[in-house]
């Protein structure tokens, strides 16, 4: 069994908007995959579920062995809050934090507040120096690198980030492709949304949505390494 | 500990990213509280100084023999008795009176005598018991001047005496007679302006009633003088304590008043308040929506983030409670002289109460927008603008 199993799951919005239908699909531990598809296809939709910001409408969403689809809010946080780190294609800092700050934030939900630890995480992505400036002083491969080092610093289980890349240029996207090659050399489990065919082929394993459903993929992991 | 002050960054950095809405909500906390606490420490005072400035109108307790005593007389020592019932600072002041019959001569050269009621009294006790006397002339000097008189207006014009003038006068059943100077001559506005008076100790002796009184006057200060009262007349035999009603009793109608108006006031500022915070905490939970979604997507619990902002709440409360306080003080000083022409007391007990207030009112007002927070989604923040 993997870390994250999906069966038959549904994500139906009112009446008949069917985000996700009837969704089979199970995640190794370790594994790096990339969600792709066209816009409107129920990638984030996806995401959102097996990042426990939403419960399916039918089926079973388990994560790391948690059954969460009978979990009520709070509950789910708490999956999310030990289990998971999560990337925004919006970076999404608080504004009036520095870039430690930020950080600390995520430290201070899970548990402790450790300044040392959260620099030492900024270190991990190249922004040692960086950590007293507040996000609008950064660039956005700056920001978004402060976010990894964010999603990281608890130790998660299971990394999403819902096309983490989107918002940058070609340079910043390889500094941060180059981080995720890292996180996942380093044992962590991705979930990469992505529009780039050759973002998505840095993943062992692509899944392709299309109007909610999976489509027949190759299941072909190429060379990875293709950026850097 | 590391999480406290990580906590208090948080809310700390919160405060200063939003300066011109959370100083609209501490400015409306610190006008609130300081009108609040400046009519409650002038409230506190306006009891006693109403009573001081009510004084003015003469005495609010009167001694007498009660109805089965045989002569409307008592003795000196009664009074004492009933005096040492009053604590010192709340007893203005006291004055006895004996009244008599006696024949004045009228001015003139001939020997017409007309009859006038004879007052032996106490003149030092006249500006604390009987302050809208006006006096042209001269009041008795101390209780043991014996050839000078004060007499009433119209008794004066009666007579045809002016101050400086000598005047007989002579009591019938005693045979005794007596040269006096008038030094003084007094407008009252009742029956004293056809009186005659002496010092109490003269009167005694011209009417033959040695430690002899019959009616004495008090100016006391405080509320329930009349629970006072009727305990004081237990105590005694043969004489009785009363209140003069019309000033005791406008005295509470008016207090009363004020009490009810200040309530109604402070009823209208507390809602004024918190309406004013509730709508500026209301637009602050609105424009952080997106970081209270990131904060639950990070791991944040709901308590975490209502405590968040009850904490800021509390501490703009706090300190708005503070500084209103102090203004509130400063504000009361200014009624206190315009109005009163005095200083109003510092009291303690309304520092703390300004602050629980404020802090109450802060966090009251936090109660809908915090419930807000429940509602917010944590997916928002995965959804792009
Ligand atoms: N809260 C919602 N209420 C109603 N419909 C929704 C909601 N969220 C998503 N949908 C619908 O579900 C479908 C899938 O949305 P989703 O956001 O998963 O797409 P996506 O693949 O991430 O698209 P994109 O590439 O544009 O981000 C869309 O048709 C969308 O309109
Ligand atoms: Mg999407």
């Amino acid at each position: 069994m993997g870390l994250i199993t999906l069966e038959n799951v549904s994500k139906i919005y009112g009446e008949d908007v069917k985000a996700l239908d009837n969704i089979s699909l199970d995640i190794k531990e370790g594994e790096w995959v990339s969600i792709m598809g066209p816009s409107g296809s129920g990638k984030s939709t996806m995401l959102n579920l097996i990042g426990c910001m939403d419960t399916p409408s039918k089926g079973v969403v388990k994560i790391d062995g948690i059954d969460i689809s009978e979990l009520d809010k709070k509950e789910l946080t708490k999956v999310r809050r030990e289990k998971i780190g999560l990337v925004f294609q919006q970076f999404h800092l608080v504004p009036y934090l520095t870039a430690v700050e930020n950080v600390m934030v995520a430290q201070y939900y899970h548990s402790m507040a450790e300044e040392e630890e959260a620099r030492k995480a900024l270190e991990r992505v190249g922004l040692g120096h960086r950590g007293n400036h507040l996000p609008k002083e950064l660039s956005g491969g700056e920001q978004q690198r402060v976010c990894i080092a964010r999603a990281l610093i608890n130790y998660p289980k299971l990394i999403l980030a819902d096309e983490p890349t989107g918002n940058l240029d070609k340079e910043n996207e390889n500094i941060v492709l180059d981080l995720f090659n890292e996180l996942h050399d380093q044992g962590h489990t991705i979930m990469m949304v992505t529009h780039d065919p050759k973002v998505g082929q840095l993943a062992e394993r692509q899944i392709n949505l299309d109007h909610g459903k999976l489509k027949d993929t190759p299941q072909i992991s190429k060379e990875r390494g293709l950026v850097s | 500990m590391k999480k406290l002050q990580m906590f208090l960054r948080m809310v700390g950095k919160a405060f200063k990213e939003r300066k011109s809405r959370v100083a609209i909500a501490f400015f409306a906390i610190v006008v609130g509280v300081g009108i609040i606490a400046s009519l409650f420490s002038v409230y506190y005072d306006i009891s006693i100084k109403m009573s001081e400035e009510l004084r003015v109108y003469g005495a609010n307790l009167v001694l007498a023999p009660d109805l089965q005593a045989a002569n409307k007389e008592m003795n000196i020592e009664q009074l004492d008795k009933i005096v040492n019932k009053f604590d010192k600072d709340k007893l203005v002041g006291y004055r006895p009176n004996l009244y008599g019959v006696a024949k004045a001569k009228a001015k003139g050269i001939l020997d017409v005598k007309k009859p006038v009621v004879l007052v032996g009294t106490w003149f030092d006790q006249v500006d604390q018991v009987n302050p809208y006397w006006k006096v042209e002339g001269e009041l008795l000097a101390n209780k043991s001047v014996d050839d000078e008189v004060v007499i009433g207006k119209e008794a004066a014009k009666k007579l045809g005496y002016d101050v400086g003038d000598t005047i007989t006068i002579s009591v019938e059943e005693t045979g005794k007679e007596e040269k006096l100077i008038i030094s003084g001559i007094i407008t009252t506005g009742n029956e004293a302006d056809s009186q005659i008076f002496v010092n109490l100790s003269l009167a005694q002796e011209l009417l033959g009633k040695p430690d002899k009184i019959n009616i004495a006057y008090f100016s006391v200060l405080g509320q329930n003088l009349s629970s006072k009262v009727k305990k004081i007349n237990k105590t005694v035999n043969g004489i009785e304590l009363e209140t003069i009603k019309k000033i005791a009793s406008s005295e509470g109608k008016v207090l009363n008043k004020i009490k009810s108006l200040m309530y109604l006031v402070v009823m209208i500022i507390l809602l004024s308040t918190l309406l004013c915070v509730s709508t500026t905490m209301m637009t602050i939970v609105t424009e952080r929506k997106e970081e209270i979604g990131l904060k639950k997507a990070l791991g944040a619990e709901n308590s975490n983030i209502i405590t968040e902002f009850l904490t800021e709440a509390a501490i703009l409360g706090g300190i708005g409670g503070l500084v209103g306080y102090g203004l509130g003080f400063l504000g009361a000083q200014a009624i206190g002289q315009s109005v009163f022409d005095s200083y109003i007391s510092f009291r303690i007990m309304i520092v703390p109460a300004s602050f629980i207030l404020a802090v109450l009112v802060s966090c009251i007002a936090s109660i809908i927008p915090v419930r807000m927070v429940v509602d917010i989604d944590p997916a928002v923040v995965l959804k792009g603008e």
